[in-house]
């Protein structure tokens, strides 16, 4: 079947991986031929090889009723999480439809627990594992870190060890004791993988880790300096925070070669909280 | 002729037997051009089939252009490219198996843009109609048949 009458397949499929992600549901629709087509993997690979792929960040967000007065008012009414969706390149928003577990889903990523201790002799040894909750567990440089948290009677206080999965030798690193400069809550470290360095943000600043030592990149937007969600993208860093608590969430983008921010405007009813999120490439 | 013509100069001959001097830098845009230049199988003549002088003229427009603006603004070649390719669809199809054929692939992903920046927005019904509208009778057979009943929205 010829997906566009009067061209060949090859060179309308080089149309059809050019239309933006948030038209492949329209598109789907047009025929079968094109349903097809746009729902192979080798579709989104082609795109992607093309230098076409689009990074969407996805998050599980409050949601906001423009209608009420104070803003304070509109978040503790009643918290209701939707998955909004995110293009940071155009400032395009969209809230997906709910979905009957988004709460449960979003209370899970964020109460995260993970029981890991490595033995002394690098492999996990049930008998000396340690629940760590709410800790942050990040992908960087080929091994699995999950960095800080806290034993569930020892409520709220945080570690300032980490310790990593190597995937490659299949076993736990030493306890990295002082891997954080402080005992606090871990949730905005992030892998830069390009740049091969992890961030966080840390009283208003974001801070680079490279080679077990953190340093001041730039200071935070003083919108977003309560930082709630960061994430990273091909060379950027998003932030998404508040000036205060109860103030509503806004986003910035930063530069990670020249540290140069730039404020990501949202409308009103994208301002809520952030649960959690994660960057994809569409 | 050939004798007469200046050096690093081609003649291109589309299919209605218009003949089109090009400089060879613009003319090896193409890559089915290059290949033959390369190969030395081609004279100073090189027939173009399948193309006629009317699209010919438009792709050697489109490559002098990106020739002569290497050095220019990439913004100033971005508009050149969104007016190029803001044409009707039969003359955007026509290119586009011009530069298919030809191998311009600066062109070809100019004009494939174009055409997904046509089916961005439009709804279902009206992609239908505008890009599978020769297919209407493999449509009215398919199962889609209550979709276009239920989808009239003739906007």
């Amino acid at each position: 079947m010829e997906l566009l009458p009067g061209l060949p397949n090859d060179v309308a499929l080089e149309c059809l991986i050019r239309i933006p992600f948030d038209q492949f549901s329209v598109a789907s629709s047009v025929c079968r031929g094109w349903k097809a087509e746009i729902e192979r993997p080798e579709f989104r690979r082609h795109r992607k090889l093309s230098g076409l792929a689009q990074s969407v960040i996805v998050l599980a967000r409050a949601r906001v009723e423009p209608t009420r007065k104070t803003h304070l008012f509109k978040h503790l009414a009643r918290l209701v999480y939707r998955i909004m969706l995110c293009d940071p390149e155009t400032g395009y928003w969209s809230e997906l439809p709910p979905v009957r577990v988004s709460r449960w889903v979003a209370d899970v990523l964020s109460l995260g627990q993970c029981r890991v201790r490595a033995g002394a002799d690098g492999r996990c040894d049930p008998v000396t594992w340690e629940s760590r909750d709410e800790c942050k567990a990040v992908f960087h440089r080929g091994k699995f870190h999950v960095i800080s948290g806290y034993p569930t009677n020892a409520q709220g206080r945080f570690e300032r060890d980490a310790e990593a999965f190597d995937l490659t030798t299949q076993r736990w690193d030493p306890v990295q004791e002082d891997f954080l400069d402080d005992a606090m809550c871990p949730r905005t470290c992030v892998d830069g993988s390009d740049a091969r360095r992890l961030y966080m943000c840390r009283n208003g600043n974001v801070m680079a880790c490279k080679n077990a030592t953190w340093q001041v990149l730039s200071g935070l937007p003083a919108e977003v300096c309560n930082a709630a969600y960061v994430t990273t993208w091909q060379g950027k860093l998003l932030v998404i925070g508040s000036a205060k608590i109860g103030e509503p969430h806004r986003a910035y983008v930063m530069d990670l070669k020249n540290c140069k921010w730039t404020k990501l405007e949202s409308p009103e009813e994208y301002s809520g909280h952030v649960q959690t999120g994660c960057c994809l490439e569409i | 002729m050939s004798s007469s013509l200046e050096k690093n100069m081609l003649i291109l001959r589309s299919s209605d037997g218009e003949e089109f001097i090009v400089p060879e830098v613009v003319a090896v845009m193409s890559k089915a051009i290059k290949n033959m230049v390369e190969d030395e199988c081609a004279s100073n003549t090189i027939p173009v089939p399948n193309v006629d002088a009317n699209i010919l003229a438009m792709v050697i427009e489109f490559c002098k252009k990106h020739d002569e603006s290497e050095a220019e603004a990439a913004s100033d070649l971005k508009t050149f490219d969104s007016e190029f390719v803001n044409r009707g669809q039969e003359a955007l199809y026509d290119l586009i198996t011009a530069a298919n054929f030809r191998d311009v692939k600066e062109l070809l992903d100019a004009l494939c843009q174009n055409v997904a920046e046509m089916i961005k927005g439009k709804s279902v019904h009206h992609i239908r109609i505008q890009f599978l509208g020769y297919q209407l009778f493999e449509i009215l057979t398919s199962n889609f048949i209550w979709n276009i009943w239920c989808d009239r929205d003739f906007d």
